[in-house]
């Protein structure tokens, strides 16, 4: 799909989209964090008049397309986002930041064949390491029973048979959603692997102080490494207890 | 090591849900006139709820329109999902009216789980599935929990006159 968005160099406003998109990159590449979305509002814009245009040509595939490149581009805004609250030493914010970084990089994933990623799984890789270097490994998981919900796409009733949409499919530009609009909560459930990592289980009478908490992190920064390097964590017995492995750096392409 | 497939004898308590939900005739019915069924499963007391993915791996199907004959057994006023927020995939208990639609029902699930991780590839993954597979008067179970990847090769395996 993100291949096919920039396929349709045709349009002025998918050229548009491809140089602030390499500005964007430029920007990152040079570690210049200090205007994460600088660029995005305009790129929205152009990104609604091709959505527009699609409708009005009736061309379903670009509509999706022009989505999927709107949060790849965001992917990119986000990932300057978190590296300039890590910077800033903002540890306890940078944790959603990187959450919602790694659901664009999953969302532009689940509706781009593999070959045609470019660096989104390498991003992937990257935001997976710095999750290991935080103190979170228990999240809450809510178990509920939905009574009543609609779909974002159509209105009606999700459970109905006049609703064909499928949760996660694109429709028009539109992600397909189901909206709850009647529950009934049963439980909370420790997870290691939940759908939505924002919800993290903490101490209540934890006292360590923020540099405490996030010592990993901390580390890990104070050595000085490329932001963009991607990296694995070994633990050990010994000191250090922790050994990082560097990987490669993730590659910014021309899209 | 445990095997993540187990067989047993069915005991899905169909006359329980029809009496506890007033389930209508016209849904009864569907056990003789339908291929393959997404039942609720049974969550405590009198209560059946429908696995998280149940109505998505439902529709999906239904888009494939490859005229496999498959519906949800519910009135349509009673379908109510259990939801767990975790990236494992919970599916619904299936039940299929022959053995021989077993391979369908396990491409079916198949395609339904490679969409699901689309994305997230390298991920671990673990899916949650029953299949009820009817024999005459008999049923057995086929219950799967186990790794997203290796969940077609686990099927594969299974020889259908064992069923």
């Amino acid at each position: 799909m993100l291949k096919r968005f920039f396929e349709y160099s045709y349009l002025a406003e998918v050229k548009q989209i491809a140089s602030a998109l390499h500005d964007k990159k430029l920007e990152l590449q040079s570690y210049n964090f200090s205007r994460p979305y600088e660029g995005f509002q305009e790129a929205e814009a152009l990104l609604d008049r091709i959505k527009e245009y699609a409708v009005e040509h009736k061309i379903e595939e670009l509509a999706n397309a022009q989505l999927i490149a709107r949060t790849y581009f965001r992917m990119f805004c986000q990932l300057s986002e978190y590296f300039k609250l890590l910077f800033s030493e903002e540890y306890e914010k940078t944790w959603n930041v990187l959450q919602s970084c790694l659901d664009s990089a999953f969302l532009v994933g689940q509706h781009t064949a593999i070959e045609n990623r470019c660096e989104v799984p390498q991003i992937v890789d990257l935001l997976t390491g710095y999750e290991g270097l935080y103190p979170y490994r228990f999240f809450g998981s809510v178990e509920m029973v939905i009574l009543k919900s609609e779909c974002s796409i159509c209105g009606n009733a999700f459970s109905s048979i006049d609703c064909p949409h499928i949760k996660g499919n694109l429709y028009w530009g539109e992600i397909a959603q189901e909206i709850i609009t009647e529950v009934e909560s049963e439980a909370v459930a420790l997870v290691e692997h939940p759908l939505d990592k924002r919800c993290v289980l903490m101490i209540s009478n934890d006292k360590r102080t923020e540099k405490e908490k996030f010592a990993l992190l901390i580390a890990f920064t104070k050595q000085h490494i490329s932001p963009f390097q991607t990296f694995s964590i070994e633990k050990q017995e010994a000191e250090p207890h922790y050994v990082f492995h560097l990987g490669t750096c993730v590659s910014f392409q021309e899209n | 090591m445990k095997s993540d497939v187990s067989l047993e004898a069915s005991k899905y308590p169909f006359k329980e849900y029809f009496a506890d939900y007033s389930v209508s005739e016209e849904t009864r019915n569907k056990l003789n006139t339908t291929d393959i069924l997404i039942l609720p499963e049974p969550h405590k007391p009198s209560k059946y709820y429908f696995a998280q993915e149940s109505l998505d791996f439902l529709k999906f199907c239904k888009s494939l329109d490859d005229g496999v004959n498959l519906d949800i057994l519910a009135d349509s006023n009673r379908i109510i999902v259990f939801e767990r927020r975790s990236f494992d995939i919970w599916m619904p208990t299936i039940w299929i009216a022959e053995k021989v639609l077993l391979p369908i029902v396990v491409g079916l699930v198949t395609s339904y789980i490679l969409r699901r991780i689309r994305g997230r590839e390298k991920e671990e993954c673990k899916v949650n599935l029953s299949i009820i597979v009817k024999n005459g008067e008999e049923s057995k179970e086929l219950r799967y929990n186990g790794d997203a990847k290796t969940f077609r090769e686990k099927f594969d395996n299974i020889d259908l006159d064992n069923l």
